[in-house]
């Protein structure tokens, strides 16, 4: 579904993304693990157009999408959500949600509206008040269903569970399960390593702007590197 | 109606325009200090058009008001790169630039034996379209309140479409937005030229009214003020503009209560609104209170159909 070739991403003369390759295929979770400043989040901007690669190629379902701006690459059904719960907080809870499904759909329709609310018991008797109201985990929440009024076949979150409580992270990380059984690929950046892997079907393990492993969860799991790495000592 | 009064509204008609569009720009999140540019390009272009051309005054309007419209447009191209503070430098700058190039501008033909049009910084005379065919000053003041309310109509349309939402988005938070799927240049652009036509009424509105224009009326005072109106009305809806101007105008202004001190007393105000509604008086809260009021009231079909639809 998406493919990933060779990227380079570069800011001036620091290069976040030193050749990165990846791909999902669709019906997918793949997670992308890495440290802080390990070029996570750049390889995510620059899939969806907000950061120009300055080498390498995208496609998605075939077509190549390399630098095109995001608001080229949302129809195609792609949608993502940004690091660090970012909502409208002046707008209210459905105000939110009908920004993320205009930019697509142009119209008020509200189909994708009920249909996310569904899966979003919380927020659904609180619509009409502003998000900032929401706690940090109903924000992750509510930046998640807005990206999902798009109706993406291919969603893209990064850092879903940064600042959250492990509980309110546990939730993310269930409703990310339910969204793959809904049909939708996602491709999941992560420093909640363990977490993202038991979720996912396959990572990539991202450093210095290179991927210096990829495999199953299974394999990332069990693999000595990782361990020693990211996940200190091996669980039993 | 004396006429003092009818003066003190056109002038609050007038003046609202150039701050609806200073607010245009506010909701997509700029601070534009040269939106008097716009006023003055037209009141300029549609002198001419009217006095030197022999157009007639609506035909005026429209070219005055084209032009500016022309003259954003291509002001938004090197400004869509601009952000906050940077912003409102370009637009002051463009707007001073504006200003002294009408300080140097000689146009001038002879009508009836007198030099009629725009002459440098002596400014331009003899814009008399609106008493050349006996427009009675009522008259006049309900010809700026009938475009003022189309502006507003236009506004409240946009505010209902996707168009004034993806604007509010864009003005919270322009990455997000863009994330979003929005295309930021068309949007961006679009509110610049909106705001420019809208400034532009103003602008050929005053010309006639006043019969005379010069360049040191569209300094930057003209464009602090415009600013300020949308943020003492409130940012909520395109009244908030209207009432900023309506109090300093007409409550401050135009009242003898406050002669020699209004400057004094409006900063006042500003900084007492900014301590206790940063937002202005008719902020987004407030709006969204009224109308979940009147919702509740009149319980639309729609909200209805949100909570009791079976899925």
């Amino acid at each position: 579904m998406l493919q990933v070739h060779d990227l380079h991403v570069s800011y001036g003369k620091a290069r976040a993304v030193l050749g990165v390759s990846l791909h999902v295929d669709k019906g997918e979770i793949v997670a992308l693990i890495g440290a802080n400043g390990a070029g996570k989040s750049s390889t995510m901007r620059a899939v969806y157009g907000i950061t120009k690669p300055t080498q390498g190629r995208v496609t998605f379902e075939g077509q190549d999408i390399t630098g095109l701006p995001a608001h080229r690459i949302v129809p195609l059904g792609v949608a993502q959500v940004p690091e660090g719960r970012m909502i409208f907080e002046d707008l209210t809870i459905e105000e939110n949600l009908l920004l993320g499904g205009l930019a697509r759909r142009g119209s008020r329709d509200e189909q994708p509206m009920r249909r996310v609310l569904k899966l979003f018991p919380v927020l659904q008797p609180r619509t009409s008040e502003p998000a900032s109201n929401l706690s940090g985990g109903q924000q992750q929440m509510l930046a998640i269903a807005r990206g999902l009024m798009s109706e993406p076949k291919f969603l893209m979150l990064d850092e879903p569970s940064l600042g959250l409580s492990p509980l309110a992270a546990q939730e993310v990380f269930d409703l990310i399960v339910t969204l793959r059984a809904d049909g939708v690929t996602i491709l999941l950046v992560e420093q909640n390593v363990r977490q993202a892997l038991a979720i996912a079907d396959r990572g990539y393990v991202i450093e210095s702007g290179r991927v210096i492993l990829e495999g199953t969860s299974e394999q990332l799991l069990n693999n000595e590197l990782l361990i020693s790495a990211y996940l200190g000592v091996k669980r039993q | 109606m004396d006429d003092h009064l009818i003066q003190v509204l056109s002038n609050i008609g007038m003046i609202t325009f150039i701050a609806l569009s200073a607010y245009v720009l506010l909701l997509t999140g700029e601070i534009s200090f040269g939106q008097q540019a716009f006023f003055a390009i037209s009141a300029y272009a549609s002198g001419i058009a009217t006095a030197m051309w022999g157009w007639s005054f609506w035909l005026g309007l429209l070219w005055g008001a084209g032009v500016a419209g022309f003259a954003a447009f291509l002001l938004a191209w090197p400004t869509l790169r601009m952000r906050g503070l940077y912003f409102a430098i370009g637009t002051l700058a463009f707007a001073e630039m504006v200003r002294l190039i009408f300080e140097v501008f000689h146009y001038q033909i002879e009508i009836d034996g007198e030099m009629v049009g725009p002459n440098g910084s002596e400014g331009f005379r003899g814009i008399r379209y609106i008493f050349e065919n006996n427009i009675s000053e009522f008259q006049y003041m309900m010809i700026i309140y009938a475009l003022l309310a189309s502006v507003l109509v236009f506004l409240f349309a946009i505010e209902r479409t996707r168009v004034g939402a993806i604007f509010r988005m864009l003005g919270e938070d322009e990455l997000l937005a863009e994330m979003q799927g929005v295309n930021r240049t068309y949007y961006k652009v679009m509110a610049t030229v909106i705001a420019g036509l809208i400034a532009g009424i103003g602008g050929a509105l005053f010309a006639h009214m006043n019969t005379y224009v010069e360049p040191k009326i569209f300094n930057v005072m003209l464009g602090v003020h415009s600013l300020a109106y949308g943020l003492i009305g409130g940012l909520g809806t395109a009244l908030g503009p209207l009432i900023g101007v309506s109090l300093d105008i007409g409550l401050l202004e135009s009242t003898r209560m406050f002669t020699g001190y209004r400057m004094v007393v409006f900063g006042g105000l500003v900084a007492i609104l900014l301590i206790f509604r940063p937002r202005g008086l008719l902020d987004e809260e407030a709006v969204h209170a009224i109308r979940s009021a009147w919702r509740r009231k009149t319980p639309s079909t729609r909200q209805q159909s949100e909570i009791d639809a079976p899925d």
